[in-house]
């Protein structure tokens, strides 16, 4: 998709802030949609998602700040003229219409002729593999059903972004893979840009193209997966992201790309993301890449085993040090068999693998 | 077994009994009395006594015979069907408000709709009569309409409010993200939802003022004669035997309103 | 919103006010409450209405805690639709029909005076009495008392109890020492409820207590439709209302509005 103004985005949230009284709900967020993308904004409640969310679809309007879609300011539009479908928490599925009246609902507020309209309607079914559900009761549907007639409403007049707002909460575990499957399935097929509001980072990583992670009302990181998740920025993201270990860090020197710090006393090379603003630095080790194997160079962790939790293939290993207090390893279920609580336990975390982020845990 | 958790034992069981022997008493004591009441309804007597001598339907024949009660009854109709309208006229805005909005206040008006439901009733009565006497509705079917929508009205407030507060603001906020405006989403989408709630309400509303016997005493007329005020009347005379009939007929219709009313707050 | 508040206004706050007003600017002014309860018959009134409210009130509030009770802790679906049948015939019986009922049983020819006389006993005389009034009253606040008493009763949960009996209380000891101390609230509202309401009864102290029934609320109505005395029933008035809300008052004070307010709804 190409603008003559030359925007390349679909969504422009330019330095957006909503406050509620004396509280900041939102302050001064930026973020850009490529068309197309599937974006989640993921943070854990209160962090100020679900306010970002209702000034994208038009039940608030911005303290100061502009929203464009495609280049329009739509910050003061309400929300039916905005063109942006959106799935609800607990779908909001109108119970005294069928589904077929659901999906069409849309539509015949648009004006669609009726014969145009029957054929959506059906195209909608077919997409949702909802076959001939159209003539069921809203209540006489599964959770799952349920889940798909929302999605099928929200996109039968084409909207050019649809938004879900944590659609799969009400779902058993199972069912949730299945729909995130099924949520992939349909971003692919329609190419239409979605924007995905959760709390779940299992959510946002299976999903995603693109994340912004929110905190205390403020985008602290965004980017693709992979980059959260392996090159963080901050220390909180590693650790709300990855469930990292953060350890504080000093760095000696820096070359850009790769510094040498000392954390807990002891010495070691780490890999740089980026420039990294504040003064207060910290060691992001993913609980993965501690193994009990000797590398160098790397990063020596010893302590007692103070719990061991079986995940399935993996187990985790908390230990506590000396050094850095509480340090957990996530490994290869079969080769800890032998871990016992008690135990005094030595890991290694690659040098590699370290990443130097700010520590941001102070803020709130 | 030691003698203590032998004697324990016994004493539960005792309380035991005893709280069930209670509850019989109880709810004997709730059932009875309108069950003597239809049965005596077929009993054929011109004055009452207990136990009655002969059964039928001597009763139920009076009440044809006397034009009276069936004007009573339509008098009483003819207020209890504008109180149920203007109560929920009155009470449904209101309730989107206290369910809907942020205003202040809106739990301060929910809790001052109920208070007609706890103000001494007599007291109630005589500061109304004061009012009316003031602007001349003493007497006035108007006055008994708007002092009766009062009294009905927490029925409304309570029905309508739980029903509302069933239904989630966000099929609204749906309706909105598909164009239609505030009012049109409430109309298509709240309204039809809320509308079973409504009817039950303006069926309590509609009992409520059928049964209304206070006000009637003191700010009724000579003409305006509801079925209470005459059963009232009737009774501060005597037992006439009439009423029992007249009772069960009352006690029959209630009881199939309020089953309505608790079907359709189910739905 | 509007609509309601000009009802309430015009129709709840505005005749209250003015009730105090007349009470205290229309005949003797201050003189009225002298009047009001001056004299053996209205100082008695006064007596007698709040000794059978109290009255009314313990009885109600105990019964409205055991169908409670039951009805929490019954696991038979046939005593729990019992008694909710139970609790809501004398709410929707009718004012009227429920003391018309109780006129019955209690009449010189009555059904309980029958069945005395079938088991050769001699007649009593039941209606008109201070007693027949209470009974009345209790019958017809029993349902608030209870659904006030259920909406506390239910949040209690009924394995607390079986806890403490599995802790070696016994079944009394666990119900005086758990459930009624976390039933207090619930003895509270419902008490201060249904003590507003007793206080204010008409149609029972006249049918039941018959029309020189020494109740307040008889002496208000004669005071208004047969005397004319206006300005004393207004004070008469007056001093029930403030009655009720000490109580209610005392009530908020102590539970708070929403657990009332709940106790109503």
């Amino acid at each position: 998709m190409s603008h003559d103004d030359g925007t390349e985005y679909v969504l422009d949230i330019q330095g957006v802030s909503k406050r509620y009284g004396a509280t900041t709900a939102l302050d001064d967020v930026s973020l850009r949609i490529i068309p197309g993308e599937f974006l989640t904004l993921l943070g854990p409640s209160g962090s100020g998602k679900t306010t970002l969310l209702r000034l994208i679809i038009g039940f608030d309007t911005p303290t100061s700040g502009r929203i464009l879609l495609n280049g329009d300011d739509i910050s003061l539009l309400p929300p039916g003229e905005r063109g942006i479908g959106m799935v609800f928490q607990n779908y909001a599925l109108f119970p005294h219409m069928t589904v077929a009246q659901n999906i069409a609902y849309g539509l015949r507020l648009r004006k669609w002729p009726r014969r145009r309209r029957d054929e959506r309607v059906d195209e909608m079914l077919q997409l949702m593999r909802l076959g001939d559900y159209g003539g069921r009761a809203i209540t006489a549907l599964s959770g799952g059903q349920q889940q798909r007639v929302a999605l099928a409403r929200a996109l039968a007049y084409d909207p050019k972004i649809l938004i879900m707002d944590e659609p799969l909460g009400a779902l058993d575990r199972e069912l949730r893979l299945q729909m995130e499957e099924e949520i992939r399935r349909i971003h692919r097929d329609l190419g239409t840009t979605f924007i995905y509001v959760t709390h779940d980072q299992q959510e946002a990583l299976a999903l995603s193209d693109r994340i912004a992670i929110m905190r205390g009302g403020d985008i602290v990181g965004v980017g693709s997966p992979e980059e959260l998740f392996y090159r963080p920025r901050s220390a909180f993201v590693a650790r709300f992201f990855a469930n990292s270990n953060v350890l504080p860090a000093e760095v000696l020197s820096t070359d850009g790309a790769s510094a040498r710090v000392t954390v807990g006393g002891s010495e070691v090379d780490c890999a740089v993301h980026g420039s990294l603003e504040s003064a207060q630095r910290a060691l992001a080790v993913r609980r993965r890449i501690l193994a009990r194997k000797k590398v160098t160079p790397s990063l020596r962790v010893e302590g007692e085993v103070a719990e061991t939790l079986l995940f399935g293939d993996e187990r985790e290993v908390v230990v506590r040090t000396e050094q850095f207090g509480r340090v957990t390893a996530l490994m290869e279920a079969r080769t800890t068999t032998d871990i016992a609580v008690g135990q005094r336990i030595e890991l290694f975390a690659p040098a590699g693998e370290l990443v130097l982020v700010e520590d941001d845990r102070g803020e709130s | 077994m030691t003698a203590t958790t032998r004697r324990t034992r016994l004493f539960d069981r005792l309380t035991r009994v005893a709280g069930a022997v209670v509850l019989v008493l109880i709810l004997g004591f709730l059932l009875l009395p309108p069950l003597f009441v239809g049965v005596l309804s077929f009993a054929n007597q011109e004055h009452f006594g207990f136990p009655p001598q002969e059964w039928g339907f001597r009763q139920y024949i009076e009440i044809g015979d006397s034009p009276a009660w069936g004007r009573a009854v339509l008098y009483s109709i003819g207020l209890a069907v504008p109180v149920a309208v203007l109560s929920v006229l009155i009470v449904v805005p209101a309730v989107l408000a206290i369910e809907r909005s942020k205003l202040p206040g809106r739990r301060g008006i929910q809790a001052a709709g109920m208070s007609s439901l706890i103000i001494p009733i007599v007291a109630y009565a005589v500061a109304m009569y004061g009012v009316y006497a003031e602007v001349g509705l003493l007497g006035s079917y108007l006055g008994l309409v708007l002092a009766n929508t009062i009294l009905a009205i927490p029925f409304v407030l309570v029905t309508a409010g739980a029903a509302l507060s069933q239904i989630p603001p966000d099929l609204e906020l749906a309706a909105m993200t598909f164009g239609a405006s505030r009012f049109r989403a409430w109309w298509q989408i709240t309204l039809p939802l809320l509308l079973p709630a409504i009817f039950a309400g303006s069926l309590l509303a509609f009992v409520t003022s059928f049964d209304e016997a206070v006000f009637i005493n003191f700010l009724g007329g000579a003409g305006q004669v509801t079925l209470p005020k005459a059963i009232f009347d009737s009774v501060r005379i005597g037992v006439d035997p009439v009423i029992t009939a007249i009772s069960t007929i009352f006690m029959v219709a209630t009881s199939a309103l309020m089953y309505l009313v608790a079907r359709l707050r189910r739905r | 919103m509007a609509p309601l508040l000009v009802a309430l206004v015009a129709l709840v706050g505005y005749p209250l006010i003015k009730l105090g007003y007349d009470s205290l600017t229309l005949g003797d002014g201050i003189g009225n409450y002298v009047t009001a309860v001056s004299g053996t018959a209205a100082q008695r009134s006064f007596l007698v209405t709040i000794g059978s409210s109290a009255l009314v009130t313990a009885i109600a509030v105990i019964v409205g805690f055991w169908l409670s009770w039951y009805l929490v802790t019954t696991t038979k679906a046939w005593l729990r639709n019992l008694l909710w049948v139970s609790i809501l015939v004398p709410f929707w019986l009718g004012t009227i029909v429920k003391n018309y009922a109780f006129v019955l049983l209690f009449a010189r020819n009555g059904v309980i005076n029958g069945l005395l006389v079938a088991l050769g006993l001699e007649p009593v005389g039941l209606l008109y009495t201070p007693t027949a009034v209470v009974f009345g009253i209790t019958y017809s606040l029993i349902p608030f008392a209870t659904l006030a008493m259920y909406a506390v009763v239910s949040t209690i949960n009924p394995s607390l109890v079986i806890a403490a009996r599995g802790m070696g209380a016994s079944r009394f000891g666990a119900m005086r020492q758990i459930a009624l101390p976390l039933a207090t609230p619930g003895f509270v509202a419902s008490g201060s409820l249904v003590f507003a309401l007793s206080i204010g009864f008409y149609i029972t102290p006249v049918l039941l207590g018959g029309a020189q029934s020494p109740f307040v609320a008889s002496v208000i109505s004669a005071n208004v439709l047969q005397y004319f005395n206006y300005p004393v029933a207004c004070a008469q008035s007056v001093l029930l209302l403030l009655m009720a809300f000490v109580v209610i008052g005392a009530a908020y004070a102590l539970v708070g509005r929403d657990r009332l307010v709940k106790a109503l709804a």
